[in-house]
């Protein structure tokens, strides 16, 4: 059997254990088995891949040192999950103390209608919510992706719930425009074609 | 927009994220694979240094308590020395003054005392490795004997009235057993008999509570915290040896009926072994990562017995416990029948010590060594029977003590704290005077050795 097939086939009781005792071998294989999910998460409150990978080896480094506290009140993906959130809610603070985000009222932009994303590559996705600023893109994450209400949001990152609002709805408009734009721009070619 | 199609906007990007996922570099994992040797290695160094600093706290811990031990059995094995010869020297002073009519000795012989009582000896154990032999005579007197199961005499007491007279009690207890009167006085062979050839004396064995070398130190302090002095107090007790035990001797000034005097050379015998102990208030100022400097100041009480066969008269016709060690120009000194008394010695102790911090967690351990500056303060006289009435003796150019001495201090510390303002800390020490306590002038010379465990409670500021 291929050591890949072994490291498949360990129970989540087993790499908690062996991640405890601090075997290497068992490391990696927890490392195998959720780092391309978390990956998704760490790309999505990064700049850049290069960024998503720091926060994802920081990430699983403290997840190492606290495994042995891990009381399997939730699942292990979901507690992993929480710690690379926070990870990289710390690695963007001091981008947020430098920049701190402000209530925006933007005029220009207006609610444009419902898209679909169904028709979007994953990366390009990806690469929408990249270029979006540090503010909007956090909110973004905390509240479309992640589930959290604007209150949590105020509280995690010490803004008033209403600058949450406002950077999300600035997001949302930002999203929808690039949204459009690519939409529009996917037309132009098929009818040039 | 609608409510509605506000959160199909939020769903639409929730679903096309979920179960998704994304490679990372093979970089990613060699670059945590890296950090988490570096971690790995850190922490083994860490134990490491912990286990070097556990093994050299446990060999001073060792030395300390396997140096203890020995000056305790010395001191031991100088006690029965000095027993020995203070027996020889009662007996030698008795037989030189058998016309002088002493207030010690019974006013009749034991034999016919005993000879009159009903006997009884009883041998509570046979079995074990010693033997209590007891015999009560007219429920008014009891001797009690113990010997080792190999025939080894090891301690023999009596009542007061009894006590020089044990040839007389093995006299009767022969005759008990010749009269069948107790079985059990048939067990005793005749060379457990002759084993008891020593007068009964009652020998207590010298009570070791300790001193102190005040010291206050710090243990555990976080790198970004400031808490660099720190003032505790406590106190210490422990053993006190004066090194070796002495026997002074100096011609006597007058001889003075009312103290039974005796034709005998003056002689003081100091026992090797006593008792310190010291109350104190330390501080300390950490003036290094792992260096601590610390001060105070004490009281130190430093006790031992001693034999003596000397008085002195004060100018109120009032006898008085005093050595032959003391100078003592203007006063009349007397030989007497031998008696014990307790020399006491206080200072005013101000040490200055640096301590090395081995363990700087919560709990921790340190070294400490410096020196004392010790003060005399005053130095009594007392006579355990009551008969004569104490001597106090202060500093001064006519005294008989230097008013300053040097000790050197070694000691460590072990300490657990509390919180971040407590701590408490058990210190084991050793302290030893450089210099003699007793002048040149006198003859004599008195290097205490200290060997003690304090207890101090510390305030981190």
């Amino acid at each position: 059997m291929s050591k890949l097939y072994i490291e498949s086939m360990l129970s989540e009781k087993e790499l908690i254990d062996g991640c405890a005792r601090g075997n290497r071998a068992m490391q990696k294989a927890l490392y195998e088995r959720y780092s391309r999910k978390m990956m998704v998460i760490c790309l999505r409150y990064a700049k850049s891949t290069q960024e998503a990978e720091d926060i994802l080896q920081e990430g699983f480094i403290k997840v190492f040192a606290a495994i042995k506290t891990f009381r399997e009140e939730s699942k292990l993906s979901t507690w992993i999950t929480r710690i690379m959130i926070n990870t990289a809610l710390n690695s963007q603070r001091q981008k947020l103390y430098l920049f701190p985000m402000v209530d925006v009222t933007d005029a220009a932009l207006q609610e444009p209608e419902n898209i679909s994303l169904s028709s979007f590559h994953l990366s390009e996705l990806m690469s929408m919510i990249q270029m979006l600023p540090d503010g909007c893109r956090i909110v973004f994450n905390l509240f479309a992706i992640e589930g959290y209400n604007h209150k949590e949001i105020g509280d995690l990152l010490q803004i008033s719930e209403g600058t949450s609002k406002s950077q999300y709805s600035r997001a949302k408009s930002l999203l929808k425009c690039k949204l459009n734009e690519k939409m529009d721009y996917e037309k132009v070619r098929e009818t040039k074609i | 927009m609608k409510k509605s199609e506000k959160l199909k906007f939020e769903e639409e990007w929730r679903s096309a994220f979920e179960d998704t996922e994304m490679n990372p570099s093979e970089a990613a994992w060699n670059n945590l694979d890296l950090q988490l040797s570096h971690q790995e290695n850190g922490y083994m160094r860490r134990r490491v240094i912990l286990y070097q600093r556990l093994i050299v706290a446990s060999l001073v811990t060792a030395l300390l308590l396997g140096g203890g031990s020995y000056w305790y059995w010395q001191s031991r094995s100088s006690l029965d020395s000095s027993v020995s010869e203070l027996s020889e020297l009662k007996t030698k002073n008795a037989e030189s003054s058998d016309q002088t009519t002493s207030p010690y000795l019974p006013s009749e012989p034991l034999s016919t005392t005993l000879s009159t009582g009903s006997g009884k000896v009883v041998i509570p154990d046979e079995a074990g490795h010693s033997k209590t032999n007891t015999a009560t005579v007219d429920g008014k007197y009891q001797v009690t004997q113990k010997f080792h199961s190999q025939g080894f005499h090891l301690l023999s007491e009596t009542t007061h009235d009894l006590r020089q007279s044990n040839e007389a009690f093995l006299n009767n207890r022969k005759n008990w057993a010749a009269k069948g009167s107790n079985g059990y006085l048939t067990q005793w062979t005749e060379e457990e008999l002759k084993l008891s050839n020593k007068p009964y004396q009652e020998v207590s064995s010298p009570t070791r509570l300790p001193r102190s070398a005040f010291v206050k130190v710090e243990t555990k302090k976080s790198r970004k915290e400031s808490n660099d002095w720190i003032a505790s107090i406590g106190g210490s007790a422990g053993g006190y040896s004066s090194g070796s035990s002495s026997i002074s001797s100096t011609p006597a000034k007058t001889a003075f009926d009312q103290l039974g005097a005796v034709n005998a050379d003056p002689v003081s015998q100091r026992e090797s072994g006593g008792n310190s102990y010291s109350v104190g208030m330390t501080f300390g100022k950490k003036v290094a990562p792992r260096w601590m400097l610390m001060s105070g100041f004490n009281y130190m009480n430093q006790s031992i017995g001693y034999n003596s066969n000397v008085a002195v008269v004060d100018a109120g016709n009032q006898p008085k416990a005093f050595l032959a060690d003391l100078r003592a120009e203007s006063a009349n000194v007397s030989t007497t029948i031998p008696y014990t008394l307790n020399s006491v010695n206080e200072f005013f102790s101000v040490p200055l010590q640096a301590g090395y911090l081995i363990i700087n967690r919560k709990f921790g351990f340190q070294l400490n060594a410096g020196v004392a500056a010790d003060f005399f303060v005053k130095n009594t006289l007392a006579d355990n029977s009551g008969q004569f009435s104490s001597y106090s003796e202060g500093p001064g150019s006519s005294s008989s003590y230097r008013s300053l001495n040097w000790a050197g201090l070694f000691g460590t510390e072990f300490n657990y704290k509390v919180n971040k303002h407590y701590r408490v800390s058990v210190v084991p020490g050793l302290r030893y005077s450089f210099t003699s306590v007793l002048k040149q002038s006198t003859g004599s010379t008195l290097n205490p050795f200290v060997w003690d465990i304090g207890f101090r409670f510390g305030y981190i500021f």
